[in-house]
């Protein structure tokens, strides 16, 4: 079922096909396919995201079909503003800016093309990140992202390297 | 990389490889106090203001342009610099305890933490970037999700591409030249009549046109217009 739909299958409509199978069970029965494939030598797996299943081609083999498609580009700053909007939205750009201490226009107008973000509905203007967002990272939902304040301990542990080697 | 030594072109064109490296200012900051081996909790303000006053100063005199954000932040700098060098006035001992410098210090711990963020998310697989899914089978054209920002694009599209100002026109029950003799047809019968007496129904159009009607005759030296005070009735008086 997963093979015939573009796009990816929400566990949902798995469901209604097929009433009686748990969610556990299909995240079970997925991940015996995945051993299969990868014994097999495949050059694809099921992940999950969204909610949904779809069939990707594994990492090693991106080389080859970048050449074939557009490419999608994600530059530093874009990255940054998508962090932004994923870990503290919804937000509006001038709180994006005041974190950045830079203007953020192109960036936001790069990931609304992208569908990456949008605007929620209600003022003052704010981004909020998509499911296309979460499909293409690999979330199932927001609460999947880890928890900022590691990113600020993370800080915390680089100052106590630092200081080491400057006490050296 | 030897910021001082601006002579020798090997570091001038070091200087330019590390140019787009930087976000922004706050970017530039943290590479800073980086390379000085301090940590945010022990930092050591003023060097680091030194060192990036420099570092733009460079920038400038290889008339490479920068983004204003630099300049901003290189005037906050120097004003905290100046902060930090005065001595306290010693009456308000409260207000000099809030270090200007911890501003400073929680925008860039903020702005590092996402840094950090965002290359942990970059680090993921990414769809179309990383890892790719099935291509769109032929035929069978889906409907695209349409969001909010795509709306927005849509209309300033068409708005920058239809530079047409449309305007609305009111088809007017009275023209003025009419109005200008149904006053006249009245003032034939009262010298002086008021201007609301020559309307019909309370429209806005019609005061606007029974307004200028009374002032082409005014002009026309048919009709006097008089009013008491501010505000007050409006009375047109044939001449």
């Amino acid at each position: 079922m997963i093979f015939c739909t573009s796009g990816s299958l929400a566990v949902k409509d798995i469901m209604d096909v097929l009433p009686g199978v748990s969610e556990d069970r299909l995240d079970l029965m997925v991940s015996d396919l995945n051993t299969v494939y990868k014994e097999s030598g495949r050059s694809f797996r099921i992940d999950k995201a969204s909610n949904g299943y779809m069939f990707v081609t594994r990492e090693e083999y991106a080389p080859y079909i970048k050449s074939l498609l557009p490419r999608t580009r994600l530059s530093p700053a874009s990255m940054e503003v998508l962090a932004l909007v994923a870990y503290k939205g919804p937000c509006t750009k001038h709180s994006i800016e005041n974190i950045r201490g830079v203007d953020s226009t192109s960036s936001l107008k790069h990931l609304l093309r992208l569908k990456l973000i949008d605007i929620k509905p209600g003022k003052p203007m704010n981004y909020i990140t998509t499911k296309r967002f979460l499909e293409m990272f690999g979330l199932d939902s927001l609460s999947d992202l880890p928890d900022i304040s590691q990113f600020e301990e993370i800080f915390a542990e680089d100052d106590l390297a630092a200081q080491e080697d400057n006490n050296d | 990389m030897n910021l001082a030594a601006k002579s020798q072109p090997a570091s001038q064109q070091d200087f330019i490889l590390h140019l787009n490296v930087f976000e922004g200012p706050l970017d530039l900051l943290l590479y800073l106090i980086e390379k000085n081996r301090f940590t945010l909790e022990s930092i050591d303000v003023c060097p680091i203001i030194e060192q990036y006053l420099e570092y733009i100063e460079n920038i400038r005199s290889l008339n490479i342009s920068l983004a204003g954000e630099f300049l901003e932040m290189a005037s906050y700098l120097i004003w905290l610099k100046s902060c930090l060098l005065l001595p306290g006035t010693g009456e308000d001992e409260q207000d000099d305890k809030i270090n200007p410098a911890e501003e400073l210090k929680e925008m860039l711990i903020a702005y590092r933490a996402i840094k950090l963020a965002s290359s942990d998310l970059r680090d993921r697989p990414i769809l179309f970037m990383d890892k790719f899914p099935r291509g769109e089978p032929q035929g069978g054209k889906k409907l695209p999700e349409i969001g909010i920002g795509a709306l927005l694009e849509a209309i300033n599209t068409i708005r920058k591409r239809t530079r047409l100002y449309v305007m609305e026109t009111h088809s007017t029950p009275f023209g003025i030249r009419e109005m200008m003799a149904r006053i006249w047809r009245m003032l034939g019968e009262n010298k002086k009549i008021a201007l609301n007496d020559v309307i019909d129904s309370r429209t806005k159009t019609e005061y606007i046109g029974t307004l200028m009607a009374a002032l082409e005759m005014s002009k026309a030296s048919l009709a006097r217009l008089m009013q008491k005070e501010l505000f007050a009735k409006i009375y047109i008086v044939k001449r």
